[in-house]
C-alpha cells in the first residue's frame, strides 16, 4: 500500500519522465548551422585578396576577367559600413581596366597613323588617348582611397607586420602602385608619339577628291569610284589611293600620271541601307617627309536590296512526339523596276537555336516538325531564316513555343451510390485537347477492389466492374480511376471521387447482431422489471434469494428441533415459547417473517400493529437473540423472564 | 489504494503523456519529414513534390525515366542493397547523393566513376551568408544559368573530388578553401580556389548527380535564394515530363521521438482500416450492453 502523500509524487514523476524522451532530442548537438542564429563574421583578409586578384587581371590586360571577378562583388559578404565604398572600387577597377586596354590599342593606332603621317586623325586620336589616361589615375587614385578606409575598418593599422591581413594589404597597394607604374608607361608612349607628331607640322596634305557613279546601287552592282590627287593644283601621279568602306580598306588603286583614278567597286552583300567610302593617300617611301596623308571628303551610297517579310504562324502550344506544324509565307516590300520575287528561298528551322530543318520554300510554307517524346516541357524557341540571295536579304523571324503534356479528361459519370457484393458500370470516352486516347490502359481501384483493363482505340471504355465481397459496412469510398496513356503527348489522368459503398450484408449480418444483444444483455433489466412486478402483488411466498441470509428458516429450524414437551430448564424451552409467540404475532399482524429478515428487523416492523404486547415481543426478541447469538448460556433467569414475557403476552392478548 | 490500481493508474497517465508529447511535440532530428524545425526536410517534399519512402528499390524499377531518387547517406548502410540503383540509373533514372561528411562514397562506388566527396569542410570568407560555413554559389553551368539561378547557398559543404570540368554544375567562389586541418581558418597550405560542388555523371541512359551538400535541402535552406530552384533544376536534368520524387528514408538517422512519431502514425492508420473500426464499434457495443445489464439488474434491487 502506498499512502496518500506518496501517490501525487508518482505521478508527477511518471508525467515528467513520459515527455522526457520528447524533448530529449531537442537539446541534441545539430552538425549544421542555423543561418538565422550564426554569427556574422567579416574577413579582411579575404577581401584583400580578391581585390588583388582583381588587380592582377587588369596588369595581364585582361577586362573580361575584371568584369566577371567585379561582377562577383554583390554577393559578397561585406560589412555595411563598407558598402558604398566597395561599389566605388569595383566601378574604379573595371574603369581602370577598360582603359588600360583601350590606351594600349589606341597607343597602336596613334603609331600607325603617325607612320602614315596622318596628322589630323592622330591629333584628334592623341586628345583621346590623353583624357583617358587621365580618367585612369583620378580611378586609381580612388581605388586606393577604398582600399585604405577598408584598412582601417579592419584594423590594419593596428594589426603587426606578420600579419596576413597587414601583407594582404600591403600587397594591394603595391598592385595599385604598379597600375600606377604601368599607367605611367603608358602616358610616356603617349607623350613620346604626341611630341613625334610635332615632327609633320609645317608639312601640307595633298587634296583628294572622290566621286562615286551612282551613288544608288544595288547589292553586288558595281559603282564607279574616281577621283584625283594633287597638291597645289597639279596632280600627283603613281600614287596608291585606298579606297575606305566604312573605314575599312576595301580595295586599292594607283593615280595615273594625272593623278586621277577610277575603279569600280563592286557593293558587298551586306544588306545595310547606307555604306560610307573615302579615298585616303598617305605618303609612302619618297614622298614621306613631302605630303602628310590626306582623306578625300565622305561619299555615301545608298545601298538597295529586297527585304523579306516572313508571316509565321505557329501553334503556341507543342506536345511531345507529336508534329509542330509551321505555316506562313514569304513576302517582300513592292519592288522596283522589273524585279520579281525569287521563285525559291533556302529556309533554315532552328529549335532551341540548334539547326533541324533545312529546305527550300516559294511563297507560302507548310511544314511538319516532329519533336522527340522525350523533350523537356516548357518554353522553347522556333527560329525561322530564309538565306540571302543576291538582291534578297536574309530574313527571320522566332516564335515562342511552350511544350506540354495534353490532359484527358472522362466524358463519362462515375456512379455516386455503390452496393457490395455489386456491380458498377462505366462508359465513357477518353479525349484531349488533341483527340482521342489510343488504347489507354486504365487502372481503378476503390477500397481493396483493384481493377485494369484497356480502353478502345477510339478512346472508349466499357467495363463492368465487380465490387467484391469485404469487410466493412457502409461508408464514403474514394474511387480512384488512373489512366495511363499510350502516347506521348498525353499526360497521365487521375481522377478520384467520393462514392457511398453500401455492404448489405454485412449490414444485416450487424443488425442481427445488434438484434441478439439487445435481446441477451438486457435481460437481467426483464427480470428486475419482473420483480418489481411480483413485490406489488405481495404474494405471502416469494423466492429466497440465493445467498442472502435465512433468518427465519434458522428460527424455524432451531423451534422445530425444540421438544414439544413443557418445562425442561433449556435453550429450546425459550425457543419453543418464542415459535409459540411468533406464530401468534404472524396471525395478529398478518406480517411473514421475510428471508432475509432479522429477528429485530420484524420485531420492529411487526410492533406497529401489536399494540400493547408490542413491548414484551420486542424483550422476548432481543432475549431469544441473545439465546441464538451469545456465547452466555442460558439461565434460570432468562427461563423465568421468557415465560414472564409469554404470559404478558398472552394475558395481553385475551384481554 | 492499493498498489495495483496505483500502478495502473501511473501507466495510464505515462502512456497518455507519452502519446500526448510524441504527437505534439515536433522531431528536432535533422533531415527528418516530421521536423518543421530549422534544419529538418518536411518543406523540401513539398516544394518539389516528392515523397519519402522506405524502400526506394520497389519504387525504383516502375518507370526509371520519370523517376528520380534523393538519397542522403547520413546514416551507414550495407552497400549490396542498394545495388539495384546501378541498374535503375542505367535505365533512365536519376539518382541524386547529397552527402557531406556521410557515406556517399560507399553509394558512389556502385558506379565506375572517379568522383568522390572529399568529407572535409569547404569554407569561403568572402562570398559567404554571415560566416565561410555558409558559402554562397555563384557559378554554375550553362544549363543551370539558364534556368534563372543566379545564386545558391550551402550549409556546411564539402567538396567533390575527380570531377571533369564539362560535367560540373556548379563551382564555389574562387575565395574558398578546403579547411584541411578543420581549425576554421585559412592556413598557408589552404589555398583559395574554385571547387566543384556539384556534379553529374552520366551511367547508361541515366544520370548521377553528386550535390556536397545535404543541408541544402533543410527548412532553413530550402528558400534562401535560388535554392529551390537549383534543386528543381538536378531534379529535372534529364528530359522527361514529370518526374516522381523518391527521397529515401533508409539512410537518415531516426531519434526514438522519431520512430515513436511513425510507430503511432502506422498505429492510426491501422486504427482508421475498416476491420478494426467495426472490431472497436463490436466491442463498445457489447461494453455498453454488458454495463447497461448490470445497471438494469441493479435496478430492482434498490427499488
Amino acid at each position: 500500500m502506498l499512502s496518500k502523500k506518496v501517490f501525487p509524487l508518482v505521478v508527477i514523476l511518471a508525467t515528467l519522465f513520459s515527455f522526457v524522451p520528447s524533448l530529449a532530442p531537442a537539446f541534441a548537438q545539430e552538425p549544421h548551422q542555423n543561418p538565422e542564429t550564426t554569427t556574422t563574421v567579416f574577413s579582411g583578409f579575404a577581401l584583400f585578396e580578391y581585390y588583388t586578384e582583381t588587380l592582377v587581371e587588369i596588369i595581364a590586360k585582361k577586362p573580361e576577367t575584371v568584369n566577371e571577378l567585379m561582377d562577383k562583388m554583390p554577393f559578397a559578404n561585406i560589412p555595411e559600413f563598407l558598402s558604398d565604398s566597395t561599389n566605388e572600387f569595383m566601378t574604379s577597377t573595371k574603369l581602370v581596366a577598360d582603359i588600360v586596354y583601350k590606351v594600349d590599342s589606341d597607343l597602336e593606332a596613334l603609331i600607325m597613323l603617325k607612320n602614315q603621317s596622318r596628322l589630323e586623325e592622330a591629333t584628334t586620336l592623341s586628345g583621346e588617348i590623353s583624357i583617358s589616361i587621365n580618367t585612369a589615375y583620378t580611378e586609381i587614385d580612388r581605388m586606393e582611397r577604398v582600399v585604405v578606409t577598408s584598412g582601417v575598418y579592419f584594423k590594419v593599422p593596428t594589426a603587426t607586420a606578420e600579419s596576413d591581413i597587414r601583407i594582404a594589404y600591403n600587397r594591394l597597394l603595391e598592385l595599385i602602385q604598379r597600375i600606377r607604374n604601368l599607367l605611367d608607361l603608358q602616358a610616356s608612349l603617349h607623350q613620346n608619339l604626341t611630341d613625334s607628331l610635332e615632327s609633320l607640322t609645317g608639312i601640307e596634305s595633298p587634296e583628294l577628291t572622290l566621286t562615286v557613279n551612282p551613288t544608288t546601287a544595288f547589292v553586288g552592282e558595281n559603282v564607279i569610284v574616281s577621283g584625283s590627287l594633287a597638291y597645289e593644283g597639279k596632280g600627283l601621279g603613281n600614287r596608291e589611293i585606298e579606297i575606305l568602306l566604312n573605314n575599312e580598306t576595301n580595295l586599292t588603286t594607283v593615280t595615273d600620271s594625272q593623278g586621277s583614278f577610277i575603279t569600280l567597286l563592286t557593293i558587298p552583300y551586306l544588306y545595310q541601307p547606307e555604306l560610307n567610302l573615302q579615298a585616303l593617300f598617305y605618303p609612302q617611301g619618297t614622298d614621306t617627309a613631302k605630303y602628310l596623308a590626306a582623306l578625300s571628303p565622305m561619299v555615301t551610297i545608298e545601298v538597295l536590296y529586297y527585304e523579306a517579310m516572313i508571316n509565321l504562324n505557329v501553334n503556341n502550344r507543342a506536345y511531345p512526339g507529336r508534329e509542330l506544324t509551321i505555316t506562313g509565307n514569304i513576302s517582300y516590300k513592292p519592288l522596283e523596276g522589273n524585279a520579281i520575287a525569287p521563285l525559291v528561298r533556302s529556309i533554315e528551322i532552328y529549335f532551341d537555336n540548334e539547326l533541324v530543318k533545312e529546305t527550300t520554300a516559294t511563297e507560302g510554307f507548310p511544314y511538319s516538325l516532329p519533336l522527340p517524346p522525350d523533350i523537356k516541357l516548357g518554353n522553347h524557341l522556333i527560329t525561322f531564316t530564309v538565306s540571302a540571295n543576291d538582291r534578297y536579304a536574309p530574313s527571320f523571324t522566332d516564335r515562342g513555343i511552350q511544350v506540354v503534356k495534353a490532359v484527358p479528361y472522362f466524358t463519362g459519370e462515375f456512379p455516386k451510390l455503390l452496393f457490395v457484393p455489386g456491380s458498377f458500370y462505366l462508359q465513357g470516352q477518353l479525349k484531349s485537347e488533341t483527340g482521342v486516347l489510343d488504347s489507354p490502359i486504365v487502372n481503378i481501384k476503390l477500397g481493396n477492389n483493384v481493377y485494369n483493363f484497356t480502353g478502345e482505340d477510339n478512346g472508349f471504355i466499357f467495363s463492368n466492374n465487380k465490387t467484391r465481397y469485404y469487410f466493412s459496412l457502409l461508408g464514403s469510398q474514394t474511387l480512384e480511376m488512373v489512366v495511363t496513356p499510350t502516347e506521348p503527348w498525353h499526360d497521365k489522368m487521375v481522377i478520384t471521387r467520393q462514392i457511398l459503398l453500401i455492404n448489405y450484408i454485412n449490414c444485416g449480418i450487424f443488425f442481427i447482431v445488434l438484434v441478439i444483444f439487445a435481446i441477451i444483455f438486457p435481460r437481467r433489466f426483464v427480470v428486475s422489471l419482473r420483480q418489481m412486478a411480483t413485490k406489488k402483488k405481495a404474494s405471502p411466498t416469494s423466492l429466497p434469494a440465493p445467498h442472502a441470509p435465512i433468518y427465519s428458516e434458522v428460527i424455524t429450524r432451531i423451534l422445530d428441533q425444540a421438544p414439544a414437551s413443557p418445562l425442561t430448564i433449556t435453550t429450546e424451552r425459550l425457543l419453543s415459547l418464542y415459535r409459540i409467540v411468533l406464530k401468534l404475532v404472524q396471525t395478529l399482524t398478518r406480517t411473514l417473517l421475510k428471508p432475509q429478515q432479522t429477528l429485530r428487523e420484524y420485531a420492529r416492523e411487526a410492533t406497529s400493529k401489536l399494540g400493547p404486547i408490542s413491548t414484551p415481543f420486542t424483550s422476548f426478541t432481543r432475549l431469544i437473540e441473545k439465546t441464538i447469538y451469545s456465547q452466555q448460556k442460558v439461565t434460570q433467569d432468562d427461563i423465568a423472564e421468557g415465560e414472564n414475557l409469554v404470559n404478558k403476552i398472552r394475558q395481553d392478548t385475551t384481554s | 489504494m492499493n498498489t495495483p490500481k496505483l500502478l495502473i493508474i501511473v501507466l495510464a497517465i505515462v502512456l497518455a503523456c507519452s502519446i500526448i508529447s510524441v504527437w505534439f511535440v515536433p522531431s528536432s532530428q535533422d533531415y527528418m519529414i516530421g521536423n518543421t524545425l530549422w534544419n529538418g526536410i518536411s518543406n523540401m517534399l513539398s516544394q518539389i513534390g516528392g515523397q519519402m519512402v522506405n524502400d526506394t528499390a520497389t519504387e525504383a524499377g516502375q518507370n526509371p525515366a520519370a523517376t528520380v531518387i534523393i538519397i542522403i547517406p547520413e546514416k551507414d548502410f550495407v552497400a549490396s542493397e542498394y545495388a539495384y540503383l546501378g541498374q535503375f540509373v542505367n535505365a533512365g533514372g536519376t539518382l541524386i547523393i547529397a552527402d557531406d561528411f556521410g557515406f556517399g562514397n560507399k553509394l558512389i562506388a556502385l558506379f565506375k566513376t572517379d568522383l568522390r566527396f572529399n568529407n572535409l569542410p569547404l569554407l569561403d570568407p568572402l562570398f559567404c551568408y554571415k560566416a565561410p560555413s555558409l558559402p554562397k554559389i555563384t557559378d554554375f553551368s550553362p544549363e543551370i544559368v539558364t534556368q534563372g539561378i543566379k545564386q545558391v547557398l550551402l550549409n556546411s559543404p564539402t567538396v567533390i573530388d575527380g570531377a571533369d570540368d564539362n560535367n560540373v554544375l556548379a563551382w564555389s567562389s574562387p575565395t574558398s578553401y578546403v579547411d584541411l586541418n578543420q581549425n576554421g581558418k585559412q592556413d598557408a597550405n589552404e589555398l583559395p580556389t574554385k571547387y566543384p560542388v556539384a556534379v553529374k555523371s552520366q551511367y547508361g541512359q541515366g544520370s548521377v548527380v553528386l550535390l556536397s551538400d545535404p543541408s541544402l535541402l533543410i527548412n532553413s535552406m530550402l528558400t534562401r535564394y535560388d535554392n529551390v530552384k537549383f534543386v528543381e533544376a538536378l531534379v529535372n536534368l534529364l528530359p522527361y515530363g514529370e518526374k516522381k520524387v523518391l527521397l529515401d528514408a533508409a539512410t537518415l538517422p531516426e531519434t526514438s521521438l522519431d520512430t515513436s512519431k511513425r510507430s503511432l502514425g502506422e498505429i492510426k492508420a491501422y486504427l482508421a482500416e475498416p476491420y478494426t473500426q467495426l472490431a472497436a464499434l463490436a466491442v463498445i457495443f457489447v461494453l455498453t450492453s454488458l454495463t447497461l445489464g448490470k445497471v438494469g439488474g441493479r435496478i430492482g434491487r434498490k427499488s
